[in-house]
């Protein structure tokens, strides 16, 4: 079955079946291989992308849910690394082995969309659903606060 | 304005020509402006307990706006007569309070009058908050005072006609107000009188789940009958929970402390901030809200009893094994794909066995017994954030992930595989309003 999408702000078709998880239709369809594959059940964040501004897990998401949305993967949140999560995530060297970091990132910028100012509460919860197994938490909730300061000029 | 707003507006006009009259025998005089005494003049241990009775009434929680300053006002809160907003409570000497006295204060919490003598909107607690005692009162306004001061205006009210006349609630006032400290219950011990002051007074929880009338004053006959916050059900806290396991003392302190209990599950909500601010608060006061809480509920079960309950809800958990079916499968087409979608999309968490990390079997939650679906549905659009105390349990928001129409489904498959509860009326309508705001 066909299906068009938009994704970072281009027009795709592609042809699978409905019930497709987005994550396989990003990674295999799109070949955007920057959101990653972690356990496939929405328990653990890797594959964290926007749909229209919010967070979803692409894993769990049938691409037939998606049609017609704005679909933003860690590839479309800035054109040069200029996001303000991103900026800060290179000041901070938040990342050790990197694998959860496209989805933490994605997770950090829908965070800031809704607390521009967060508390350290904040993050903590808000950030619960993304699984770091190198243990960056406390490098991630530093570059969080960081990257509102950038945001906030 | 629907039908029912016409209704009010109506009904409000006799007791606007009320409000007139009364507008003029409750004139309040502006009490003028002080300089402020400095945190110096405090004692260290009456600024921890207004720290600590601040928590208890959760003043941060409306008097913050998203991403804004704590107590510095601006949320909007939505109320049947259009949305007020929160006042800017830090000691700024223009846009806060600074220059309240505390016979200001006190007039404020007590009587509902700002020191300018205008009336204040309801939507802040003061038919609660005038049950607290002076002392509690003064170690408020000694906390609040020595925060620092943010320079912030709260945006106006946004509220229809007649109810943006504040004089109006002169009238409000003489019909629903009953002011005065909270009077103990000679009948009953302690602690139950302690947990009876802070619910009733600073905790104002009534104002949540307690139903209002018309006017959005508190039925003091219904009390505790379950209300709304923020667009959420809040249920009951008497007789009529809607939990399958009536409360026990201890399984409320479970969740106003971490927000959990492993015989109901999770706050959620407009709750979860609530449960926050009392993660920090002393055992003593949440044992004595929750001996209050227990004593207005159903008789607890027995031992046997509650297993009989609980066995039950086990019973009706997903098993999470290829080609597996309940053993009453749905025969309505809506429900059917509902299943399906709870197969897909929550059955990989919300499953029989596994160990502690799970969550609740949905069958004992007060959400899926409810009397109407809004909670769940809040649920499934937004997930559940984790509390303080139980930072290791979250859910995933699904608004964006799944189709609308899934959504319904999924929720009339919850209503008819967990209860034996008649379905909800207006299923469709309310996720369709929930994403509207969404």
């Amino acid at each position: 079955m066909a299906f068009d999408l938009n994704v970072n702000g281009a027009s795709y078709t592609v042809d699978v079946e409905p019930e497709t998880p987005l994550l396989w239709v990003i990674r295999d369809n799109l070949g955007m291989t920057g959101t990653k594959y972690g356990c496939g059940i929405a328990k653990c964040g890797a594959c964290t992308v926007h749909i229209d501004g919010k967070k979803v897990f692409s894993c769990t998401t049938k691409v037939s849910a998606a049609v017609g949305k704005e679909i933003t993967t860690i590839e479309g949140l800035s054109e040069d690394n200029s996001h303000p999560v991103q900026i800060a995530w290179i000041e901070e060297d938040v990342p050790q082995c990197g694998y959860c970091q496209s989805g933490q990132i994605m997770a950090a910028a829908a965070l800031l969309e809704q607390h521009p100012s967060p508390s350290d509460l904040n993050i903590d919860t808000l950030m619960s659903d993304n699984i770091c197994r190198c243990g960056t938490y406390s490098r991630i909730r530093k570059a969080i606060h960081r990257a509102a300061e950038i945001a906030q000029g | 304005m629907n039908r029912s707003q016409k209704i009010v507006s109506f009904a409000a006009l006799p007791v606007a020509a009320l409000a007139v009259a009364a507008a003029w025998a409750y004139r309040h005089p502006e009490i003028a402006p002080v300089e402020l005494p400095g945190v110096a003049s405090f004692d260290s241990d009456l600024l921890y307990l207004g720290e600590a009775l601040a928590g208890i009434g959760a003043c941060e929680v409306c008097h913050t706006s998203r991403g804004g300053a704590p107590y510095a006002g601006g949320l909007a809160l939505p109320t049947p007569f259009g949305v007020v907003y929160s006042t800017n409570i830090t000691p700024d000497a223009e846009t806060g309070i600074g220059g309240w006295s505390e016979a200001a204060f006190r007039r404020a919490m007590r009587q509902g009058v700002d020191r300018k003598g205008r009336h204040l909107y309801p939507a802040f607690p003061y038919d609660h908050f005038t049950k607290a005692t002076d002392e509690d009162i003064r170690a408020i306004y000694a906390y609040l005072i020595t925060r620092e001061p943010v320079d912030n205006t709260a945006p106006e009210n946004e509220l229809r006609f007649p109810f943006n006349i504040r004089a109006l609630l002169a009238g409000w006032k003489l019909l629903f107000l009953e002011t005065g400290e909270y009077q103990p219950d000679p009948g009953q011990n302690e602690e139950w009188n302690r947990g009876a002051y802070l619910a009733e007074g600073l905790g104002h929880c009534g104002a949540c789940h307690s139903p209002r009338n018309i006017f959005g004053a508190v039925l003091r006959d219904s009390a505790y009958d379950g209300g709304e916050a923020e667009h959420w059900l809040a249920p009951a806290l008497n007789e009529k929970s809607p939990a399958p396991i009536p409360w026990s003392q201890i399984q409320l302190v479970n969740y106003l402390f971490d927000g959990w209990d492993s015989d109901h599950g999770i706050a959620g909500g407009p709750m979860a901030p609530i449960v926050n601010h009392l993660y920090d608060q002393s055992e003593d006061d949440i044992f004595a809200i929750a001996a209050y809480f227990e004593s207005r509920q159903r008789r607890p079960p027995n031992e046997a009893e509650r297993q009989l309950v609980i066995d039950r809800a086990k019973s009706l958990d997903w098993v999470s094994e290829p080609g597996y079916l309940p053993d009453k499968t749905p025969e309505d087409p809506s429900v059917q794909n509902g299943m399906e979608v709870f197969r897909d999309q929550c059955s990989n968490c919300h499953k029989r066995g596994g160990g502690e990390q799970l969550p609740v079997s949905l069958a004992l939650t007060s959400t899926v017994n409810a009397s109407d679906p809004r909670n769940v549905i809040h649920i499934i659009f937004d997930g559940i954030r984790p509390t303080r105390g139980a930072m290791q349990r979250s859910m995933p928001g699904m608004g964006a992930s799944i189709l609308d129409r899934d959504i319904v489904d999924l929720v009339k498959f919850l209503r008819w595989h967990f209860t034996d509860l008649l379905p909800w009326d207006g299923v469709a309508e309310h996720v369709a309003e929930k994403r509207a705001s969404w």
